[in-house]
């Protein structure tokens, strides 16, 4: 075939293209009636993708049990799953799902690098967004259609370095932290109020998200003798790292951020002795225990099930006090306050969006069960 | 001192991985002449079968490895076989054999994270066994140990066979020129396939090895591999000794780096090296 | 509507990288993977200077500069390269650049991006509506189109297609081959810069993962596909490219599986190609 011939395919290829896009473009409105369709952007695949499959998980458990009770005022409820793969693609995400899909809300992102580009482009158009992980200073800011169930770093590193000095009275930490935005905002909130309490810092340094190997970062970090070590890491980092302390012999006592919830960790045999933060409630076994009754029993669950359950019970309760119109749903969500959490015992906003309050908890791994420590 | 010596044990088990991808690779370049980028998906591809094999069916460790080895041994002919092989046979560049062969790692991410989701998971049934030595200061398990005296042995037996042996002797004549080699009776066709499986197989080890070392994730393979392909050229594409001088050279000096600098800039340091490599000893730091 | 001003202003941005690399690799024979780096580059720069409050084109043609200044420098080194050993280096050169802007906190913010970048502004009038961007992403690209054009059918160009046919006797002719590949490579990177400028304004966020090694192989998929020394081709890759993922969105495959399926159709369309049709689809010149 000739060069002409490709050409004209490749148009016609693209033409179909938008008029596809264009013929389901065409309702304008919020329907009436009909199933309630609500977007989610979420990393669906590539490196992050464990954070959007246990999103998923959690969002469905919580569709079935909304649908099965009748739905929202007698409709059914919908979810429209996008990829946003983590990075900015989540601004065409968002775009396809308020103007082709035309959703009354949508849950997600997960990541910063997905919300940045992203967001903006809710608040234009007014969708009330839950963001479900994205931890990012100021993401939800302002009063607007923007709210996070999710904690902001700022919250979770003060937290530890006041357990970790007042309660278990360490003086010398050392941080290795994953270089994201979540690890990197911890470590930062977490220096900064470990030494102003009057500890020492001994070691800062990060690794990549996907490093397998930390052994010589490890080695300085020995050699320096501290009392514990602060891992914000996520899972794939923290399981290296504790599996490369063990052949190195280390066993100074370790302290996770909220990441580490999962079977992702628990299961991988090195999380006994480890101590993490959790929100408040957490995941209780009951509750993953449903889910992996949906799913199935290998289903990836962490810190995102929780959120994304929440946020859809709560999108559900709110549409059915104040109906689909965005503006209602965002009045519906700024005076919320929602005590079935399983993610926090209570949600409530403050005039940014973001979460009022963040109670955590400390938990110590014994063989592969969390168990709560008193604080 | 002390530290000293547990650096020293870092390298060698760094390096030993590093070498065993470096290994497989220079056999498959030095006859196919392209980089393959595909090995990467098939190095990590071992390991999951090994995840499969040894965590989910239980089946005794030495099969479970055996069933990867060969699992990727196997899958790397075959993809010779059906991708790279009308290709060369078309006489097609360098280059479209490299884009190919992204579009192969492409797929191969793709299956994986799909049959066994995209979590990141460890390879060891039970860790608490673990054996700790400790030499000098320095601290180095019975794995490590282990992967470190296969690579040895592998690296051996591997230039043994290219140097003595009539395969290869073979696989020395396809590298320096194919269409003689065939005129000259040698079944090209049939030893380029052989020589991709041994690759591939001892690629498969790499990635196994590392499984071990920490653990899979379905894109983990192409970190891994493209630091055994630097370490293949810092030390003289092509030779498979010089390749694993090459990869004990690349863990020294991102360990040592690693010591004096800061973790966060690890992967830079890697292509720093190889960039000046590159500049001033482009064949090679080992060549003569 | 909007979905669609969106995705067609994401096109644009595309498109002028696609052109870009083709300059590299269509016109002079040599597979960069370095253009992701540049896309940053002008990215980066252009945030930061319209952060401190400067006017969107000022600060389009600084980061066009500060990208050439880098392409000068990297250019440099990698001219040196040949075949394999040039994707090599390039490669490296994009980790390194990505590990830059994770890693210089101070200036780049690392993972936490900068966010907030302004839409830009040409004597009061402000192109926030998708529409209004939608035209100047077309104008840039139309004129990086010209450019692209001009450069491959004017004397320098036909030199540089010697060098990609022969080096060797191109260099026996007398001319300085290196000298000739570090300017294309300077003037590809400048246009990477311009799209990098484009974007940051239009997403208004950006941070390291836009600008990885994955980014840079997409980018010369785009060419790939389109067909290599063919400037209407690069368009075309770009654009199919990026509405082909975007139609696989309506495709309805079940959730728990579409992002896998994408990835591994890409892998597999890449393939094909090379099997069936290496020339790309309109390309003239076979890698």
């Amino acid at each position: 075939m000739g060069s002409k011939m490709w050409l004209i395919i490749g148009i016609v290829v693209v033409a179909l293209i938008v008029a596809f896009a264009y013929m389901r473009g065409t309702d304008t409105a919020v329907s009436e009636s009909g199933p309630i369709k609500i977007g989610v952007s979420m990393p669906l695949s590539g490196e992050a993708a464990s954070y959007g499959e246990a999103g998923r998980a959690g969002l469905e458990l919580a569709l079935k049990e909304i649908n099965d009770a009748g739905g929202v005022n007698g409709r059914t409820v919908e979810l429209i799953y996008e990829d946003d793969t983590c990075d900015s693609t989540g601004a065409t995400v968002f775009q396809k799902l308020t103007s082709i899909d035309n959703v009354v809300a949508i849950i997600g992102p997960v990541c910063s690098a997905a919300a940045g580009p992203a967001l903006p482009i809710a608040r234009a158009a007014g969708t009330p967004t839950i963001l479900i992980g994205a931890s990012a200073p100021g993401l939800a800011g302002g009063d607007d259609s923007i709210f996070s169930n999710y904690a902001s770093d700022s919250l979770q590193g003060k937290f530890v370095a006041d357990y970790v000095y007042n309660t278990l009275g360490k003086r010398k930490v050392a941080v290795l932290y994953v270089k994201n935005d979540w690890g990197q905002g911890l470590q930062q909130v977490f220096s900064d109020s470990f030494t102003a309490l009057g500890g020492t810092v001994v070691f800062n340094d990060g690794a990549a998200q996907d490093a397998t190997d930390v052994k010589t970062l490890l080695t300085k970090i020995k050699a320096e003798q501290p009392d514990l070590i602060y891992l914000p890491a996520y899972p794939a980092l923290a399981v290296v790292t504790l599996r490369q302390m063990k052949d190195l012999g280390m066993i100074t006592p370790v302290m996770g951020g909220d990441a580490l919830v999962g079977d992702e960790f628990l299961n991988s045999g090195v999380a006994d002795g480890v101590m993490y933060v959790t929100g408040a409630v957490g995941t209780p076994d009951s509750f993953k225990d449903k889910v992996k009754a949906l799913s199935g029993s290998d289903t990836a669950i962490n810190i995102i099930t929780p959120l994304g359950y929440d946020a859809l019970h709560i999108l559900a309760n709110v549409i059915a006090e104040k109906g689909t119109d965005p503006k209602a749903i965002v009045e519906g969500l700024k005076g919320l306050n929602y005590t079935s959490g399983i993610s926090f015992s209570v949600i409530s906003y403050d005039q940014n969006g973001d979460l009022k309050e963040a109670a955590y908890d400390v938990n110590v791994v014994k063989g592969k069960t969390p168990e709560k420590l008193s604080l | 001192m002390e530290v000293a010596v547990q650096i020293l044990f870092n390298t060698f088990v760094a390096g030993a991985i590093y070498a065993l991808v470096a290994i497989g690779f220079n056999l498959i370049y030095s006859t196919a002449r392209f980089f393959d980028v595909g090995y990467a998906g098939i190095a990590i591809g071992a390991a999951y079968v090994v995840l499969y094999t040894y965590k989910t069916l239980q089946f005794p460790l030495v099969i479970s490895i055996a069933c990867g080895v060969i699992a990727a041994g196997g899958l790397g002919w075959v993809i010779e076989k059906t991708i790279y092989k009308p290709l060369r046979v078309r006489k097609a560049s360098n280059t479209v054999l490299l884009v190919a062969s992204i579009g192969v790692l492409t797929v191969l991410q793709s299956i994986l994270a799909l049959l066994f989701t995209s979590q990141f998971q460890t390879l060891s049934r039970d860790i608490g066994s673990l054996h700790v030595l400790e030499f000098g200061g320095g601290a180095i398990t019975e794995t490590q140990v282990i992967i470190i005296v296969t690579a040895i042995i592998l690296m051996c037996a591997v230039m043994y066979v290219l140097r003595y042996s009539l395969f290869g002797k073979a696989i020395r004549a396809i590298a320096d020129d194919e269409e003689v080699a065939r005129i000259v009776g040698i079944p090209s066709e049939r030893l380029i396939g052989f020589v991709f499986f041994l690759g591939s197989a001892i690629g498969g080890v790499a990635g196994i090895a590392s499984g071990f070392d920490s653990g899979v994730h379905p894109t983990s393979g192409l970190t891994l591999v493209l630091e055994g392909i630097i370490a293949a050229i810092i030390g003289g594409i092509g030779n498979v000794g010089r390749g694993v001088l090459g990869a004990l050279l690349l863990a020294a000096i991102e360990n040592v780096g690693v010591w004096l600098v800061s973790g966060e800039w690890r992967g830079a340091i890697a292509f720093a090296v190889l960039i000046l490599v590159l500049l001033f000893r482009p064949r090679g730091i080992f060549s003569t | 509507m909007d979905y669609l001003l969106h995705i067609a202003i994401l096109a644009s941005i595309w498109s002028i990288l696609a052109l870009s690399l083709n300059l590299v690799v269509g016109e002079m024979g040599l597979v960069s993977l370095a253009h992701a780096a540049f896309f940053g580059i002008g990215a980066y720069t252009t945030a930061l200077i319209t952060q401190a409050g400067m006017n969107f084109f000022l600060a389009l043609f600084i980061g066009m500069g500060v990208a050439a200044l880098c392409a000068l420098l990297i250019g440099a080194v990698l001219s040196r390269f040949k075949g394999d050993i040039y994707v090599l280096g390039s490669l490296g050169f994009t980790v390194i650049v990505y590990s830059l802007f994770l890693n210089a906190q101070d200036i780049t913010h690392g993972p936490l991006g900068i966010a907030g970048i302004m839409r830009p502004t040409l004597f009061g009038f402000s192109f926030s509506s998708s529409t209004a961007y939608l035209i100047l992403s077309v104008v840039f690209l139309a004129v990086t189109y010209a450019c692209c054009v001009f450069v491959t059918n004017s004397a320098f160009g036909r030199i540089v297609h010697a060098i990609r046919e022969d080096e060797t006797i191109a260099t026996l002719l007398g001319y300085r081959t290196v000298q000739y590949k570090l300017l294309m490579f300077i003037i590809a990177a400048s246009f990477a810069a311009l799209a990098g400028s484009l974007y940051a304004s239009y997403i208004s966020f950006i941070d390291p993962s836009s600008f990885t090694l994955n980014v840079s192989i997409f980018i010369l998929a785009t060419i790939i596909l389109g067909g290599l020394a063919n400037s209407r081709g690069a368009i075309l890759g770009a654009v199919i490219l990026i509405a082909l993922p975007e139609a696989l969105r309506f495709v309805g495959f079940p959730t728990d599986i579409a992002a896998q399926m994408r990835l591994l159709t890409y892998g597999a369309i890449l393939i094909a190609l090379m099997l069936y049709r290496p020339q790309g689809l309109l390309g003239t010149f076979r890698l």
